[in-house]
């Protein structure tokens, strides 16, 4: 491949200006193109900004080369490198820095936009000189607009485009000359405020027209409008009842409005005080108050609180949220005085109000709320006074509380709701309670009644040792109060919690809990401690030793079950040690123990998976022998599932014994799904026709992403699962003394750039590389040979070479030979030159052109070198058989010393043309090229 | 079931109280009073219009109204309502008809996301509240737009995703509630790093990637396709840019981002506490994107003034053991592992985040905001539409997050507002 790692920084500034010019490595824009399109899409940044930058320097040139190889979509072609090209530039001359390319860009997009016969594609460049285009440009989508097809991409651009006002409104003036749809014009126009247009645009809706120009002229109105239009729109959305509607009249008319709060508020305001009694519609009213609130700013304050007084609800909440645009305390404190004359609504509206706002200085007028009688009101006054936080509140809400009381003996089912509600209230606003709340939980656990239900209920989530005492005297005396324990203790409470569980009055984790920032080791001893001193009560404390989480528990454990091999506190204990040396005993129970099988082998698969040391081989294997012993479904599943991490073969093979039980089928298709498709070296016909069955088993949620990973999946290893070979030198070459160079696995006999050169499935993949480190070379160096390779070309454009002879590190092309590697039939490289297509001695020796492979396809290649004389054979056709110094008749380079040598097809000095002896060489930028079997016999 | 009342007093301790009432008298979806039923009709009934969650229809809130472009799916979903909610619908093919019935309260909008914009705007006009489907808007522009209609028509509006709320976050392992009262305790120090990899349980969908090279087709008779497409540029019609696969199209969405971006980022907006502001830098890392399909990238790191940052790992799959959150005193894993010992005892001495609005039915009766609503929703779908700029641009962008625009680059910021397809504006 004949490709130039260039400077951006020489270029960047000197585009080209006539046709045929070269850049610093000597490439006309034609091959600076096709070298571009064909790294295209680039893979990262760095180098799109490099391909970017090449191609923006080729000027008007390179950029119309490239939209001339766009072909109608309709052919089915592959237009993608040129998008990439065109769209990536456009943009690419908009970053700062690169401004100096842009014109050329734009003058190129613009020529061959003219160019274009096809519609598709000239809006598409139309959209790409959008991307990139200047003020300068507006003349040039003007005179689009009344294409039929094009004329709303141009308008589109006009709309978008800065300063292009001048331009549209000399259009709207000529509209009677030019005949462009009023519609079309006022559309662009409703992008911008064109001073002179409101005139026009008055006119044209005093004529009045069709709904769909109404609409347009109306939103220009809206934008190019001034208080002289207010009598228009006004009429106009009062014709319309002020409703959504086909010409939009009510919204531009309120947008009109919203701009002349800006600009003539005194005009604005009047409007609005108007729309706010012309219409019942409290959107209406609502949207004339924001603009009133807009022009007055804070002056608006007292028209927002006499809002408070409105019977609509939605109003009254916009209002406040209108206030919200200048609260402070006086603001809130306007607003809170206002609460006790409200209805019941409203008082809720300004609470709730309060409280998001965090209105500390207003939580008096919050306290007193929550003695309304309206349930609404109480439950927005204690939310709100949970938000603002503080002793106050914190008072406020502790005093309802204790304020609550079960209803006497009559009270219905209403009533007992009503409490509820009010205790759920008071519990959410103490959990959630803006500061610390474990003092006054204690306090209400004090006071009995409702109000020590409800701290009870707080200590069900939130963890408040303060209230240890309380809560312990309350289980010594029998309440059943051990769901709250752990929540409540330390470890001063350690030895009163051990009497509690020797009597059944708490659970074990407490405990636990209450010695829990203490190191294991010192509460195993605590525990053994206390253990000694329990007597037939000791063994209570397996679940508790086990609850440690130490290692050291488990001698101790084991001999506890060994006592009765039954169900009991050691069991239990066992059950709970995360450890993995339980594993092996899990085993051992779910084997000799029926009774205790099912849930000591669902602890073995939890071990299991959880277990850090375990491989994965061992864990399929405890799976396997889990599932071995056909336990129930759900422990099936389980096993099944924890097979997916194994990512093992063997356990998408077991997986897939289970899919045909429709109870077992999900758990199986999702772990050889989640194995599969991670893993294409298992990839074969046989994973393929699994993951097939997979894909129509699945019927969760997600099943509808998961056939598409799956049928992308096959899709792209079906190619590569076809073949995994590993080349061999035939007999006959082996006796000739041929020796194999790459042998689809092995690298040995390479160097240089052996990231992107990678073996994969027995052939060489060039994935993506490019400049002067990013060959591939030959350990040996080689003087005459005959090197034979297979090759294949894996996407369309393909472009690398064969270095011969090549000195490393340095453009083999011009230091030593390139032998072409070249898809020359792909339409980006339809301005080759004759001694760059396939099989071409770089700019030496032209080759016979031959039909580029199809993609896919693998070729034959045989270079003969031996002296001067260069043979290339590609799948049985001589297509070079010459000689590389008669070619250039002796001068490889120039015989006056310059640049420019007259003897060479490429008319360029090739130094190194004659070296003796040199490296073999794959010379390759961007991906796509596949080589396999690569031998070589030395002459 | 009925209960003896006395019974039932004489017995209850303070727990006991707060579950055994039965629903019947607590209020709630059993008593509804008429006038306070509200009806909602869906534009959009493909996909997710007809999907479980959304296609519902109760006491408090009736579907009475359907619409779609396309007419086979605007007859399966009539049906479906017929069969399943035993409602019979009124059926539209004009968005505008739909949100002009009178009917109507509630407008959802569950079409591809760019029209999303558009019909937000035109039902808050309409006086009509909003529940729009996820992501909000396909452009920042529009998204600030909604947020300005909203306000001005005073509406309510509800963005659908929900995480921030309820439901599993994910590979956490929890709900967000947790999440939120560990960053909100300090205990992780600040600024945080929040990394949402496959490695940290979140999944790129990458198979929404859009095809090069599509070949025309011809319209199917029952696809209105000029509105389909609506706002968005026109071209040639292929069904691979329609249903079930537009979102691989940065003309109507924005790929494996796009779909997941708001699910997946929306919470940790909230968790991070920037529910009012934006980034103020979007760095990428991917391969250069077709100016028609989008493809997939490999990173892209989102960062805050405060130095918080958004690291999302796409196909650069990242540190395997990189943490959720990371903070200099702490670090939080898949599965809320954490490196502060006890955590979560130590999360149960500190106050619930504050609440939430959830119940949007409630929030359209008091007017209060939802909790995930059209300036929160507007920010965290900002978020994803800086990443879709950047993408297309191939290049960093610094953002102003109060003036809503990008700094110093004109192109990004064309991509902000991108005008529409005429008659189509917003």
């Amino acid at each position: 491949m004949k490709k130039l790692f260039i400077s951006i920084l020489l270029l960047a500034m000197l585009p080209f200006a006539a046709v045929n010019a070269q850049d610093a490595r000597g490439r006309v824009a034609s091959t600076i193109v096709a070298d571009a399109l064909n790294q295209l899409p680039a893979a990262d940044a760095g180098l799109y900004n490099q391909l970017m930058g090449e191609i923006a320097a080729t000027g008007s040139e390179g950029i119309e080369m490239i939209a001339g190889m766009l072909k109608p979509a309709a052919e089915g072609v592959n237009n993608s490198p040129m998008e990439y090209a065109l769209n990536g530039v456009a943009w690419y001359v908009t970053e700062k820095g690169n401004d100096a390319l842009r014109d050329g860009v734009r003058e190129g997009l613009r020529n061959a936009a003219d160019k274009c016969g096809d519609p598709t594609t000239k809006a598409f460049l139309l959209t790409v000189l959008e991307r990139c285009a200047t003020t300068d440009d507006a003349e040039y989508f003007a005179a689009l607009l009344g294409d039929e097809y094009q004329g709303d991409f141009a308008a589109r651009a006009l709309a978008t485009l800065p300063g292009t006002e001048p331009t549209v409104l000399a259009l709207m003036q000529e509209q009677n000359a030019n005949g462009l749809s009023r519609a079309r014009l006022a559309h662009i126009a409703s992008y911008k405020d064109i001073e002179g247009a409101e005139d026009i645009l008055l006119a044209w809706a005093a004529q009045g027209g069709e709904e769909t120009e109404m609409v347009e002229i109306y939103r220009a109105l809206a934008s190019c409008g001034t208080a002289k239009s207010v009598k228009t729109l006004a009429a106009a959305a009062k014709a319309v009842d002020y409703g959504f509607e086909a010409t939009d009249a009510y919204s531009s008319y309120v947008a009109l409005l919203t701009k002349l709060a800006d600009t003539d508020p005194v005009a604005a305001l009047k409007a609005a005080k108007k729309l706010m009694k012309a219409s019942p519609k409290v959107n209406v009213r609502s949207a004339g108050l924001e603009i009133v609130a807009r022009v007055e700013s804070a002056d608006v304050l007292p028209t927002l609180e006499k809002a408070m007084k409105d019977e609509n609800r939605e109003y009254r909440v916009g209002a406040l949220r209108l206030a919200d645009d200048y609260a402070d305390d006086g603001v809130y404190a306007r607003f809170a005085a206002m609460i006790p004359s409200l209805e019941g609504e409203a008082k809720a509206d300004v609470l709730n109000w309060l409280g998001t706002a965090h209105a500390a200085s207003q939580i008096d007028a919050v306290a007193a709320a929550m003695n309304d009688t309206d349930a609404e009101v109480v439950a927005s006054a204690v939310a709100a006074a949970s938000k603002i936080g503080g002793e106050k509140a914190l008072a406020a809400i502790v005093a309802k509380a204790e304020s609550l009381q079960k209803p006497a003996d009559g009270g219905d089912e209403a009533a007992m709701a009503a409490l509820v509600a009010d205790m759920n209230l008071v519990k959410d606003a103490l959990l959630s309670f803006n500061g610390r709340v474990n003092d006054a939980v204690v306090e209400m656990l004090g006071k009995g009644g409702i109000a020590k239900d409800i701290a009870l209920a707080v200590l069900n989530t939130r963890r408040i040792p303060e209230a240890a005492d309380a809560v312990l005297a309350m289980a010594e005396a029998g309440n059943d109060v051990a769901k709250l324990i752990p929540n409540v203790v330390t470890e001063k409470n350690f030895e009163a919690l051990c009497g509690l569980y020797e009597s059944g009055k708490c659970n074990y984790d407490a405990v636990n809990e209450a010695i829990i920032d203490k190191p294991a080791s010192e509460q195993v001893a605590m525990i053994e401690a206390r253990m000694k001193k329990a007597g037939s009560k000791a063994e209570m404390y397996y679940p508790v030793l086990a609850a440690t989480g130490s290692a050291e528990v488990i001698p101790m454990l084991v001999e506890g079950y060994k006592a009765n091999k039954k169900s009991g506190p050691a069991f239990a204990g066992m059950m709970m040690v995360a450890d993995d040396a339980m594993i092996p005993y899990l085993y051992q129970i779910a084997t000799e123990n029926a009774d205790l099988r099912e849930a000591a082998l669902e602890r073995y698969i939890q071990l299991t998976q959880a277990s850090k040391k375990l491989n994965a081989q061992v864990k399929y294997m405890n799976y396997r022998k889990a599932l071995e012993m056909d336990p129930k479904t759900q422990l099936k599943n389980m096993a099944l599932r924890a097979l997916s991490p194994t990512q093992t073969y063997q356990g998408m093979m077991l997986a897939a014994e289970y899919l045909d039980n429709a109870e077992t089928a999900q758990a199986a298709a999702n772990t050889i799904l989640e194995i599969a498709t991670k893993h294409p070296e298992f990839y074969s016909a046989e994973v393929k026709a699994l993951l097939e069955k997979v894909g129509a088993t699945l019927n969760d949620s997600d099943a509808v992403y998961k056939r598409k990973d799956i049928e992308k999946f096959i899709s792209e290893n079906t190619e590569r699962a076809s073949h995994s070979i590993v080349s061999k030198l035939t007999p006959e070459e082996e006796a000739e003394g041929f020796e194999m160079l790459f042998d689809g696995v092995s690298m040995d006999k390479w160097q240089g750039n052996l990231d992107a050169y990678q073996p994969i499935d027995g052939y060489m993949y060039v994935t993506a590389a490019y400049g002067s480190t990013g060959n591939l070379y030959s350990k040996k160096e080689y003087k005459d040979f005959v090197l034979r390779f297979e090759f294949c070309f894996d996407r369309a454009g393909v472009n690398n070479g064969v270095g011969i002879r090549a000195e490393m590190g340095k453009d083999a092309a011009y230091h030593g030979m390139e032998i072409q590697i070249l898809d020359h039939d792909d339409p980006i490289y339809a301005n080759l030159r004759e001694y760059q297509v396939h099989g071409s001695v770089y700019g030496i020796i032209p080759a016979k052109r031959i039909v580029s492979p199809e993609l896919g396809q693998w070729n034959t290649e045989e270079i003969r070198v031996q002296g001067d004389r260069i043979k290339v054979t590609v799948n049985g056709e001589v297509i070079v058989d010459g000689n590389i110094r008669t070619a250039c008749k002796g001068h490889n380079v120039a015989p006056d010393g310059s640049n420019h040598n007259p003897y060479t097809v490429d008319h360029l000095n090739h130094p190194g043309l004659f070296n003796k002896t040199g490296y073999i060489g794959f010379l390759g930028h961007g991906e796509g090229l596949k080589l396999r079997n690569v031998r070589i016999k030395e002459l | 079931m009925a209960i003896n009342r006395k019974d039932f007093l004489k017995t209850l301790g303070g727990m006991a109280l707060f579950t055994i009432i039965p629903r019947r008298v607590l209020g709630g979806p059993g008593h509804v009073a008429p006038n306070d039923q509200l009806t909602k009709g869906i534009i959009g009934t493909g996909g997710i219009g007809r999907s479980s969650y959304h296609f519902t229809s109760d006491e408090r809130c009736r579907l009475v109204a359907l619409c779609d472009v396309d007419s086979n799916h605007l007859q399966q979903a009539f049906e479906q309502a017929k069969s399943q909610l035993g409602e019979t619908t009124k059926t539209y093919h004009f968005y505008r008809d739909l949100i002009n019935d009178p009917n109507v309260d509630i407008v959802h909008v569950a079409t591809p996301p760019h029209w999303h914009g558009i019909m937000a705007v035109e039902a808050a006009k309409a006086g009509k509240d909003i529940w729009c489907e996820k992501p909000m808007t396909r452009t920042i522009g529009e998204g600030k737009r909604v947020m300005e209609a909203v306000r001005q028509n005073n509406r309510i509006f509800r963005l659908n995703t929900w995480f921030r709320f309820q439901d599993t976050f994910y590979g956490l392992g929890t709900t967000v509630k947790p999440l939120k009262k560990l960053v909100d305790s300090g205990m992780l120090g600040w600024p945080l790093k929040v990394t949402i990899s496959g490695y940290t349980g979140f999944n790129w969908k990458f198979f929404w990637v859009g095809k090069e090279n599509l070949v025309p087709q011809p319209v199917p008779k029952n696809l209105d396709y000029d509105l389909w497409l609506g706002p968005a540029p026109y071209k040639p019609y292929n069904e691979h840019r329609t249903h079930q696969t537009f979102r691989g199209y940065w003309d109507y969405d924005g790929g494996g981002l796009g779909d997941m971006g708001q699910h997946y980022i929306d919470p940790v907006q909230y968790i991070l506490g920037k529910d009012n502001t934006s980034p103020v830098k979007v760095e990428v890392d991917a391969p250069q994107q077709h100016p028609d399909a989008i493809g997939t990238w490999r990173k892209i790191v989102y960062t805050y003034e405060d130095g918080c940052q958004i690291i999302l790992q796409g196909e650069d799959h990242g540190d395997p053991t990189a943490p959720y959150i990371e903070g200099p005193k702490g670090k939080l894993y898949q599965g809320f592992n954490c490196t502060i010992p006890n955590i979560m005892n130590k999360l149960a001495e500190l106050p619930d985040p504050e609440p939430q609005n959830t119940d949007f039915i409630k929030c359209i009766h008091n007017r209060e905001k939802f909790a995930l609503n059209e300036i929160n929703g507007f920010r965290s779908a900002t978020i994803v539409n800086m990443g879709l700029c950047a993408l297309r641009l191939n290049r960093t962008l610094e953002f102003d997050p109060v003036a809503l625009k990008f700094i110093n680059d004109d192109a990004a910021n064309a991509l902000i507002d991108q005008p529409m397809r005429a008659p189509w504006k917003i």
